[in-house]
């Protein structure tokens, strides 16, 4: 197997600390950080490609994005600090690319599940997308106030609760009322599912990690 | 009715007057009454009067003595924060490392935290309204519960990253759940509700709930029903269990609440005994309308009505400030239902039905399926057909009442199971009055299965036939034979220019044509280019067969379309002449005239395979056109009836080496098979004197001799072979194990089959799981048992590097050199089974002479075993056997870089690959002719090496 499959195939069954060793044995031999970066995502594109709405496994997921925050942790950060020594800004340790799009996301008001959203998180900032994460139990204020001041292109909200659900469908009413509805409401989470676009007033309900991650990848904001 | 005997009679298969409704209502009761959900999670009297409350307004048929997930987690000294409209959560948890744990303790349900609360909710609803309607007391599940006295991620990473510290944590939580539910169950609820979202199979894969969460939810329902045999045990876990329907099943529960993801039908049909309980999307209380609900629940009860046993609700906790009206919508819904059905005759007649010798009555409406009934009952029945008549299986004798008499494919089935009269199938039978009915042994227990569906076994075969193509050496071709010009026989062979015609076939063509069929299937072997038959049925068979020295197994296939229809699967009758090949070989050089018996008891084995096919499957044997034969060289031999002598002495030359081809009817004992008399029959050929047809079979199947990393075979049988190669190069050599991985030689031993423990494990508190095959009670311990066994010895320090059993005083299980892992109680022959020292001697002896077999072998072509990337093992056992087990008993070499790969029973699928495929023989050959065989017998490093092996590994 060539080594950077390896390390993909590593990172994709959640093997933290060999894909760390992997990845390091890598860039001391002629892999450039980009590679590592590019085997790395594609470990992640694969297990994407086996997550189905009825069969999304966290913990596998949950273990492959480990392992990809610890080679990223660990070797790149390190490699990259090496070479330009400039870099310490936690948003931009992944590439040497400037984000082109942010994320303001958290768990709405009432909730306290953090698990999928701090997934979303991750994934997101791993794919070149600054994230404002604001963690859990965040009123509906707390996220237009953020949203307007990072510039945020979508805002990101998560509820495992149904009981939560009635107080996101203000969150776009908000951003409309102060003149920046152009910044796109995605929601997730199990409560979220259960649930329609037009209820909640959202632009768009992501049905798994993945599935907010191509949405923010490939929408732009409507400016 | 009153709903505590609403909910009563469905769990006890008895009539009720509608399906009962219990949405799951937690505090949503609170802002039903309008008090504040943080009022009602901290007195035990508002939960208690907001659920009586609600019920009165509801009318559904049980309440929950329930307060919030965080019971539990706060009695531990976990910080809760309490917000006035919503649910308390975990605001300071309690174990952030793992050394955490030992400085907590069981709390006290009657002081810590909001128990003694929630011990009162029970006590006043029971006072209040404990006549009328059952209180459901609550606990988290095991798994629930560690999610919240620590952080959830943490969680999830440790019970990768320190499987055992996890396991330790959720035993703590376990006890916590059990203590608070026993004291739960003495205030006097009805029942106990575990709660158990972490469980969910979004978080979790299904292999990670059953090792370490089912077993807790499984103690903690038996600790319960021990306290009190009457309680209701109800599991709740929410996410799409599509993916592991066997928790409905597993977790011993009596209710099991379903998410609004799950299909209900899928659910139903999954649920056994269990009642099911669901599920509307929670939401729609919330947002939705009374209509939008009604309408939901009248579609499900439409789903379920015809199974019964089903509790309407909702597929998980009801959103707080939900309406009342869209709750009420779904009592409304179940009235109307039962009202409806009661105006269209339905449910008023309902009858009666006695199982004996189980003493279970069981009340269905008129109509039910007798089979359906038996298993409703929780009486195991077998039944391979899905109810169509045609396995035969499903016996039983009607004691008393009348049924309508059996049609026509019934009375078929019956005649050839010599049953009488009052016997019939199951599955036929429509129940109209009450009747008694006998259920016999034979259809109680799961027989061992002779003939099986191809389902079951339908592997890869397909990918590696792919790799041939499908191309059988016998076909058919549909040949007109209306007004023909000429001969029949002349116009067939030119029309499918074959070269020759069967003398009897051309006889037989005449026939069919002299009495008027317009058309015939005419059978040809492409190979030889001869029509060997012409057949008015259409229909072409062909059968591989792997002859093992303990087994006999066959694979029936069609040849038109390649579809595996059926497995069969018999012991090798020559075992009373030795369970071992060199003892049958011994026998017959000593009397010569067991050579024929030798070939005649092949014959009837395979005969008796061939005959449950017809009795199961209607398969006609006179369509069966060709048949593969693998086996190790001795029982080719004796197949061809050749005598192996040869075989036994230096120099081990085999006196058939090469390709057989030939028909059933050129051998006086063959022509006794029951195939076709032009059956042809391939019997394929081995490599040297003792690694067989089978071996090789297994490489074709196996495909490592394309490869170009270097892989590890092993066919695990009475005979091992190992093989090691890759695209340049392969060597192999054969070993005799002895019959132990078959089961023989071992005081509780058995082959692989229903009723064979095949997993077996003893876990950090010494609880011994095993698992059953067909999850019937046990009967004895197959191979790959006997692996698990062995290496759970060693891990625990039971035996010694030597074999021997220490620790004797630690393990009550031990004694007199017998080690008992199932008590005599669970097992299904009335007496324990377990491992004696001398069944750990023969497993020593089998380990030791693979591994000297491996080891050898490398050495000798001089790769280390690090260079080897992928294992194979296969043997009849090989689809399950622990492959960290068997390393740990040092049977295979600890490959950290190799990838295991199981393939069940290889023989077999490469004598289906050779059935299938023509092109498979050049294939076939040529990896004979390729693969050096070495003779470990002659080698001067065995005896050391062996020696060295006898030891099991010592403890890392």
């Amino acid at each position: 197997m060539e080594p950077l499959d390896e390390l993909s195939m590593l990172v994709q069954k959640g093997e933290n600390s060999l894909a760390v060793a992997c990845a390091d044995k890598l860039l001391r031999g002629s892999c450039s950080v980009e590679d590592i970066v590019s085997a790395v995502s594609d470990g992640l594109a694969v297990l994407r490609d086996k997550c189905t709405v009825e069969n999304f496994q966290l913990l596998d997921v949950l273990l492959a994005t480990r392992a990809m925050v610890e080679v990223v942790d660990e070797c790149i950060s390190k490699s990259l600090k090496d070479e330009m020594d400039n870099l310490s800004n936690e948003h931009e340790k992944t590439a040497k690319a400037e984000p082109q799009k942010t994320l303001v996301i958290g768990t709405i008001q009432g909730d306290v599940h953090d698990l999928g959203k701090h997934l979303v998180a991750t994934l997101c900032r791993f794919n070149n997308i600054r994230v404002i994460n604001m963690g859990k139990d965040i009123a509906v204020e707390q996220f237009v106030k953020a949203a307007i001041k990072e510039k945020a292109d979508y805002v990101g909200v998560s509820s495992l609760m149904t009981v939560c659900l009635p107080k996101i469908k203000h969150i776009k009413t908000s951003l409309e009322l102060k003149g920046y509805g152009d910044i796109k409401v995605v929601g997730g989470g199990a409560a979220i599912q259960q649930s329609t676009i037009e209820t909640l007033n959202i632009d768009y309900l992501a049905y798994d990690a993945f599935e907010g991650l191509d949405y923010f990848s490939n929408t732009n904001r409507a400016r | 009715m009153k709903p505590i005997n609403r909910i009563r009679s469905i769990l006890n298969f008895e009539e009720v007057d509608r399906v009962p409704v219990v949405p799951e209502l937690i505090a949503v009761t609170a802002t039903i009454a309008g008090v504040s959900p943080k009022e009602y999670a901290r007195s035990g009297k508002l939960i208690a009067e907001c659920q009586i409350n609600a019920q009165r307004k509801i009318g559904h048929d049980a309440i929950f003595a329930m307060a919030d997930l965080c019971v539990e987690a706060e009695a531990l000294g976990c910080g809760l924060s309490f917000p006035e409209d919503n649910y308390p959560h975990v605001t300071d948890i309690v174990i952030r490392e793992f050394s955490d744990l030992k400085k907590l303790t069981v709390p006290d349900p009657s002081a810590d935290g909001r128990m003694p609360e929630l011990l009162k909710a029970v006590r006043i609803s029971k006072e209040t309204a404990g006549k009328d309607l059952p209180i459901i007391a609550h606990v988290v599940g095991p798994l629930t519960l560690a999610s919240r006295i620590m952080d959830i991620e943490k969680m999830l990473y440790m019970i990768v990253d320190h499987p055992s510290r996890f396991a330790e944590i959720l035993k703590f939580c376990q006890e916590v759940s059990l203590s608070f539910a026993l004291a739960l169950v003495k205030e006097g609820c009805d029942g106990i509700i575990v709660f158990d979202p972490s469980s969910s199979p979004s978080v979790l894969p299904e292999k990670i709930f059953k090792e370490f969460e089912l077993p807790h939810i499984r103690n903690l329902f038996s600790a319960i029903e021990k306290a009190n045999p009457n309680i209701i045990k109800w599991y709740s876990v929410a996410g799409p269990i599509q993916t592991n329907l066997s928790i409905l099943n597993s977790v011993t529960a009596d209710i099991c609440t379903v998410d609004y993801i799950v299909p209900i039908e899928t659910a139903m049909r999954y649920s056994g005994s269990t009642v099911i309980n669901g599920n509307i999307k929670p939401s729609l209380f919330l947002d939705g309308t009374k209509e939008i609900v009604f309408e939901e629940a009248a579609s499900l009860l439409a789903k379920t009505r015809s199974l019964e046993r089903f509790i309407l609700g909702s597929g998980c906790e009801i959103p707080l400030y939900s309406k009342v009206e869209n709750i009420s919508a779904l009592v409304e819904a179940a009235k109307k239902e039962a009202e409806y059905f009661k105006d269209s005759g339905g449910k008023n007649s309902w009858t009666e039905v006695t199982i004996s010798p189980h003493k279970k009555k069981i009340r269905v409406p008129v109509g039910s399926n007798l089979l359906d009934t038996i298993k409703k009952a929780g009486v195991k029945a077998t039944s391979y057909c899905h109810k169509s008549a045609s396995c035969g299986k499903c016996v039983v004798q009607i004691k008393s009442g009348n049924v309508t008499p059996p049609e026509k494919i019934e009375r078929l089935q019956l005649r050839n199971h010599d049953y009488r009269d009052n016997h019939r199938l199951a599955c036929c039978l429509n129940i109209s009055e009450p009747i008694e009915v006998y259920v016999p042994y034979q259809t109680r227990v799961f027989k061992h299965h002779k003939s099986i569906p191809a389902k079951l076994y339908e592997l890869s075969v397909k990918n590696r036939l792919d790799n041939f193509g499908f191309a059988p050496n016998i076909s058919k071709e549909r040949l007109d034979i209306k007004n023909l010009p000429e001969p029949a026989e002349t116009f067939a062979l030119k029309k499918l220019g074959m070269k020759r015609v069967d003398e009897n076939a051309a006889k037989k063509l005449r026939q069919i044509e002299k009495s008027g069929h317009e058309a015939v299937a005419s059978i040809i072997d492409l190979e030889k280019k001869e029509i060997i038959d012409f057949s008015v049925p259409d229909l072409i068979y062909g059968i591989a067969i792997d002859i093992g020295t303990t087994n006999v197994s066959a694979y029936l296939h069609d040849l038109s379309s390649g579809e595996l229809i059926c497995v069969g699967l018999t012991e090798n009758t020559q075992s009373p002449w030795g369970s071992d090949v060199i003892s049958r070989v011994a026998s017959v050089m000593e009397d010569s005239s067991l050579l024929l018996l030798m070939q005649q008891k092949l014959v009837d084995d395979i005969n008796s395979i061939i005959s449950n096919f017809h009795n199961d499957h209607s398969i006609n044997y006179r369509q069966i056109y060709a048949m593969t034969i693998v086996a190790n060289p001795i029982m080719t031999h004796f197949f061809l009836g050749h005598s192996p002598e040869s075989l036994a002495q230096s120099p081990f030359i085999p006196e058939v080496s090469e390709w057989q081809s030939t028909q059933a009817d050129s051998n006086e004992i063959l022509s006794k098979l029951n195939v076709n008399q032009r059956c042809r029959v391939d019997v394929l050929p081995g490599i040297g004197g003792f690694v067989g047809a089978d071996a090789v079979a297994g490489l074709l199947a196996s495909g490592i001799y394309e490869n170009e990393e270097i892989s590890l075979f092993i066919d695990l049988g009475t005979n091992g072979e190992i093989i090691i190669g890759n695209r340049n190069r392969l060597v192999c050599t054969s070993v005799s194990t002895g019959p132990v991985f078959e089961g023989a030689h071992i005081s509780n031993g058995r082959t692989f089959r229903n009723g064979s423990i095949h997993i077996v494990d003893i876990d950090s508190d010494r609880k011994i799981r095993y698992e059953t095959i067909g999850e019937t009670a046990p009967l004895g311990i197959c191979g790959s048992g006997i692996i698990d066994s062995t290496a759970a010895f060693l891990r625990h320090g039971i035996i010694n590097t030597r074999g021997h059993f220490i620790n004797g005083g630690q393990w009550p299980q031990l004694k007199n050199n017998f080690f008992r892992l199932v008590p005599k109680h669970e097992t299904a022959t009335f007496s324990p089974i377990g491992i004696t020292s001398a069944d750990i001697g023969e497993i020593q002896k089998a380990k030791c002479v693979i591994r000297t077999g491996i080891d050898l072998l490398t050495s000798d072509i001089g790769i280390e075993s690090g260079d080897i990337k992928n294992i194979y093992i296969s043997g009849s056992f090989g689809t399950c056997i622990n492959i960290d087990n068997a390393r740990r008993i040092g049977m295979i070499p600890d490959l950290k870089n190799a990838k295991a790969h199981f393939i069940k029973n290889s023989a077999g699928m490469g004598a289906r690959i050779a059935l299938l495929s023509g092109n498979a023989r050049e294939q076939f050959v040529a990896i004979t002719s390729r693969t050096e065989h070495i003779n470990l017998a002659n080698h001067e490093g065995f005896n050391n090496k062996f020696i060295d092996n006898m030891f099991f590994p010592a403890p890392q």
